[in-house]
């Protein structure tokens, strides 16, 4: 029955009397697509885009009250998600914003004459690439929402986009180059 | 200059048709529930009532029901004094016998679940140490990663003595990563004795170990 009610629905219900069955139907409902987001910005690690999935959880929920539904549900959670992948990056020294100086394409890591997946490629590049070909290529962001998100100018989401999309393309395009 | 690098259609579409969901695993969920039950920010519905019926406190009643019980079934005739003295007695003797027995009974059960909620919260402690250590290890692994792949191939422009350090450097985390991978199966196995999927990951080590590819030169780690 909760499965038909809407986000507002079922997070009212949590926050005003702590229902654990309509917070199960919000789990269901976004889980999915939200981890898939921070599975890919992890560069596929799995344990790591759980522990952010969970703190990212844990964060809405108690900060239900406070949500003022002027954006979807699922954006404002992509939001939070967003944010613990930048303070996990920040604790442990990790530059997810920039790539300071040039960046060379790890050697053997496409067999010649083959061109690897972008999903691959995208686990290889640098977090500071694979970032903003994330947020930008595969979600849409603009970057506007990029800055803002990352807390970082326009423009230089704009040349660090350049440069991903240039080191993506020497990633993708490897095993061709060494045939 | 930002715009010189546009997506090319086929570009555009493999990153249209990247797949937008995953499944995270299934203790995720049990993970998030139990530390927003602990908050108070969700009540659970089969816990509130389990609580409730499933409380070891007596019925209502039950230790006061000796006394209503003398007190109703004397009879109107006149009864000596010392049958007074000695009914009183056994009616004290039987309410601290049973009162006796009553606080064993509370206490033993109150310490089985103190007992049961200490087990309780150290398997939860340990499965969060097992998910941190985890995570850490997986970390490591994609530095490590990250490291062969800057690394990368000697050009031979002066790069060499740095490369093979590096290349040292991986090989001893290899090692250290497959030697945890392995004690980690023991214990699995240990843990699941009937689990194929682990009885075979270990096979695979124990045989790597035993044809000396186990990390494919001279042993490097020490262990602590």
């Amino acid at each position: 029955m909760t499965d038909q009610l809407s986000d507002r629905e079922l997070a009212d219900r949590v926050v005003s009397s702590g229902d654990e069955a309509a917070f199960q139907a919000l789990y269901v409902r976004h889980t999915p697509r939200v981890y898939g987001f921070l599975l890919r910005l992890t560069g596929g690690n799995a344990m790591e885009a759980e522990d952010l999935m969970q703190e990212t959880w844990l964060r809405a929920a108690r900060g239900l009250t406070r949500f003022q539904w002027k954006s979807a549900f699922r954006t404002w959670l992509m939001g939070i998600a967003l944010n613990q992948f930048r303070e996990l990056a920040r604790r442990r020294g990790r530059r997810i914003t920039t790539v300071e100086g040039e960046w060379e394409a790890p050697g053997e890591m496409a067999e010649p004459g083959c061109r690897i997946d972008l999903e691959r490629a995208l686990r290889l590049l640098p977090p500071g690439f694979r970032t903003i070909l994330v947020l930008h290529d595969a979600e849409g962001f603009t970057h506007r929402e990029i800055g803002k998100r990352l807390g970082i100018s326009d423009g230089t989401s704009k040349s660090q986009l350049h440069r991903a999309r240039t080191a993506m393309r020497r990633l993708l395009n490897a095993g061709l180059e060494t045939a | 200059m930002n715009d010189d690098v546009e997506l090319t259609p086929e570009e555009k579409m493999e990153f249209d048709n990247l797949p937008r969901e995953a499944s995270p695993s299934e203790f995720l969920w049990e993970r998030i529930v139990r530390a927003l039950r602990e908050d108070g920010t969700l009540r659970s519905a089969a816990g509130a009532t389990g609580t409730a019926a499933g409380s070891p406190v007596a019925a209502p009643g039950t230790p006061g029901l000796p006394v209503s019980h003398w007190r109703s079934d004397r009879s109107g005739r006149w009864v000596r004094p010392w049958v007074v003295a000695a009914a009183s007695m056994a009616a004290s003797l039987v309410l601290f016998g049973s009162g006796v027995l009553m606080g064993q009974w509370m206490g033993a059960r109150s310490t089985e679940r103190a007992f049961l909620a200490v087990r309780e919260q150290d398997s939860a402690q340990l499965a969060q140490r097992i998910q941190e250590a985890g995570t850490a290890y997986v970390s490591a692994l994609v530095a490590l990663s990250e490291l062969r792949a800057t690394a990368g191939p000697d050009t031979g422009r002066g790069r060499s003595a740095s490369s093979a350090q590096a290349a040292a450097e991986v090989q001893q985390g290899r090692e250290a990563a497959l030697g945890a991978l392995y004690g980690a199966a023991i214990e699995l196995t240990r843990i699941t004795p009937g689990d194929p999927d682990v009885s075979r990951i270990l096979q695979i080590l124990k045989e790597r170990q035993l044809h000396g590819t186990w990390a494919g030169g001279t042993r490097m780690t020490v262990w602590y």
